[in-house]
């Protein structure tokens, strides 16, 4: 590498050292224009009445944000996003790091196996949504199952205040269960075969063989998978709307649902306000993230 | 003792395969069966959502009915072309980018990189798209909805490409190069078809989900002819008493999903291959 490196550019070939930014104009473009103004007109919308109401829209300070922590409950609605991030990843990453371990190995069975758990993720949220609406239905399979031990039983699962929020983020951790199991098999091929079966033959159990052996080489992918879901999670919307819309009363009232809400009733730059405030705690979360990924590129 | 500790690691192989039928049977077998065999029935049957096989044979009704109401062959056209045209215009503009903030040592460069992947973890705002929309005179038609896609994933298509072109050896470009080739040939002749895995893998990627996409479509688009599939499924689903007409809910879930499992089918193998190789790199 360093040898390559030591070519230097000389005379007339000296165009290849140079030049590469032309390559890179059509996507400074659409970064200034779709993704970076849009974040900017949003920062200004947030503190403006832009509404479907009147024509003109004018400067209004932080009255959006007072608006949403005295009618809309803000601090309500922010943790309740956080708790569904926090179970959303917690679930999946459990579920996705368990079936890596059993799936480690690229037998037959196993591919199998990583194919079939990879089936939600290609289902659309939506779709996941109304699929698990239907199995946690009061007469959905669920109940039919444990009516066959309690006969007769009709609990509304989606309909209870303090499950809700755990059930929806659940659903959102089986959607992404067998694309995370994919990473983590990726991240357990990365350990030596050496280092395992010296840790076998030394008389290590499974536990001590996947703490000292594996978890070590796992950490990269542990990293990205939780961080990922944790944010991923924070910008939920579909699963929600198609199980719950937000309720029982605001039990599942996560700040998008709110943003589309506040949207359909024509108060936009309330709906700006909510969507900034999603904003903030992503790129809160997202700073630790950022940092670890610039950490790992030097030190690769 | 040889034999049996082979003995018991066969059991134990049989244990665990054991537990993830349990398991895939629970989590896949169970729901995906419910949903296709409710979209069968009855409504009146599929109310009762149970997993037995239908008493009266239903979706050829089901379906036609679906399929009308929701205006399929156009919401599946207009997903089509979102799609197409969202993937064929993040690889255009992410590709040479990607050989770019991989080759380039300028300090400007890699300002742009770092600046060019914040979205792969801070999602753009949705809102303002509707206001710059309406300023240039394509609110609610399905190009906004294609540039919001563009802004939204161009990030992660460069994450992508960009790690994998980090590592592809530069010794073939230099040859290149004495050859007398320009960047843009070299970039087209040889470093594009050096590019194919990851390519291919960001393809599936970045396919699954424009074609997922319903935050985007829910607020950018307007009128039953602008719909995609999954807008289609909620404007269908949320426009009737859910609980009483589980089949149609379902036989549209099943339309709606229909087109990624099959291409899942075809591709399979590449899916998997490419997520692994190339998803730790970041």
């Amino acid at each position: 590498m360093s040898a390559s490196r030591a070519v230097r550019p000389r005379g007339s070939s000296g165009s290849r050292a140079g030049g590469y930014w032309k390559f890179a104009v059509p996507i400074a473009i659409v970064i200034s224009l779709l993704y970076f103004l849009p974040l900017l007109i949003n920062s200004f919308l947030a503190f403006t009445d832009w509404s479907g109401f009147k024509s003109t829209i004018s400067f209004t300070g932080l009255d959006n944000f007072q608006t949403l922590v005295e009618q809309y409950n803000l601090p309500d609605q922010v943790r309740l996003t956080l708790v569904y991030a926090v179970t959303a990843s917690f679930v999946g990453n459990a579920m996705a790091l368990s079936l890596a371990l059993a799936l480690e190995r690229p037998t037959v069975t196993n591919q199998v196996f990583r194919a079939i758990f990879f089936i939600s993720v290609l289902l659309s949220p939506l779709a996941a949504g109304y699929v698990w609406a239907g199995i946690l239905d009061p007469a959905g399979p669920l109940n039919q199952a444990i009516s066959v031990v309690s006969p007769g039983f009709d609990f509304a699962w989606l309909g209870s205040s303090t499950l809700a929020i755990f059930l929806v983020a659940m659903i959102d951790a089986w959607k992404w269960v067998g694309f995370f199991t994919l990473i983590y098999i990726a991240g357990l091929s990365t350990v030596p075969a050496e280092l395992k079966e010296a840790a076998v033959a030394m008389g290590a159990n499974r536990w001590q063989v996947f703490r000292h052996a594996k978890l070590p080489f796992l950490a990269p992918a542990i990293t990205y998978n939780v961080t990922v879901t944790v944010i991923g999670a924070m910008s939920t919307f579909d699963i929600i709307l198609a199980t719950t819309g937000g309720g029982p009363g605001n039990a599942t009232r996560v700040l998008n649902i709110l943003t589309l809400d506040q949207f359909g009733i024509g108060y936009f730059g309330l709906a700006s306000a909510t969507s900034l405030v999603v904003t903030l705690m992503v790129t809160l979360t997202a700073i630790p993230l950022v940092w670890f990924l610039r950490r790992r590129e030097l030190e690769g | 003792m040889r034999t049996s500790s082979r003995a018991r690691s066969r059991a134990g192989g049989i244990l665990r395969i054991a537990v993830l039928t349990i398991v895939a049977v629970l989590l896949v077998g169970v729901p995906l069966w419910m949903v296709v065999v409710n979209s069968f029935k009855t409504q009146a049957e599929a109310a009762q959502l149970s997993l037995g096989l239908p008493q009266v044979w239903n979706a050829i009704q089901n379906y036609s009915a679906v399929i009308e109401q929701s205006r399929y062959p156009r919401s599946f056209l207009n997903s089509l072309f979102v799609t197409a045209a969202s993937v064929a215009l993040l690889f255009m503009v992410a590709a040479p980018a990607a050989w770019a903030f991989a080759r380039a040592k300028a300090r400007p460069m890699r300002v742009l990189f770092a600046l060019a992947i914040i979205g792969v973890v801070l999602p753009p705002a949705v809102v303002p798209m509707v206001f710059l929309g309406r300023s240039v005179g394509l609110q609610g038609t399905l190009p906004a909805l294609i540039l919001f896609t563009l802004g939204l994933r161009v990030s992660l298509v460069v994450f992508l490409l960009t790690g994998f072109a980090r590592g592809l050896p530069i010794e073939l470009e230099e040859a290149a190069y004495v050859d007398g080739a320009s960047k843009l040939r070299t970039f087209r002749s040889v470093v594009l078809p050096m590019m194919q895995p990851v390519i291919w893998s960001a393809f599936i990627i970045t396919t699954v989900l424009v074609w997922n996409d319903f935050f985007g479509p829910l607020f950018l688009l307007t009128g039953e002819d602008n719909a995609t599939l999954p807008l289609g499924l909620y404007r269908l689903s949320s426009g009737i008493a859910q609980a009483t007409s589980w089949n149609s809910v379902f036989a549209h879930v099943v339309l709606v999903s229909l087109p990624l499992i099959i291409l899942y089918v075809v591709v399979q193998r590449r899916i998997v291959e490419g997520v692994t190789a190339g998803a730790v790199k970041g």
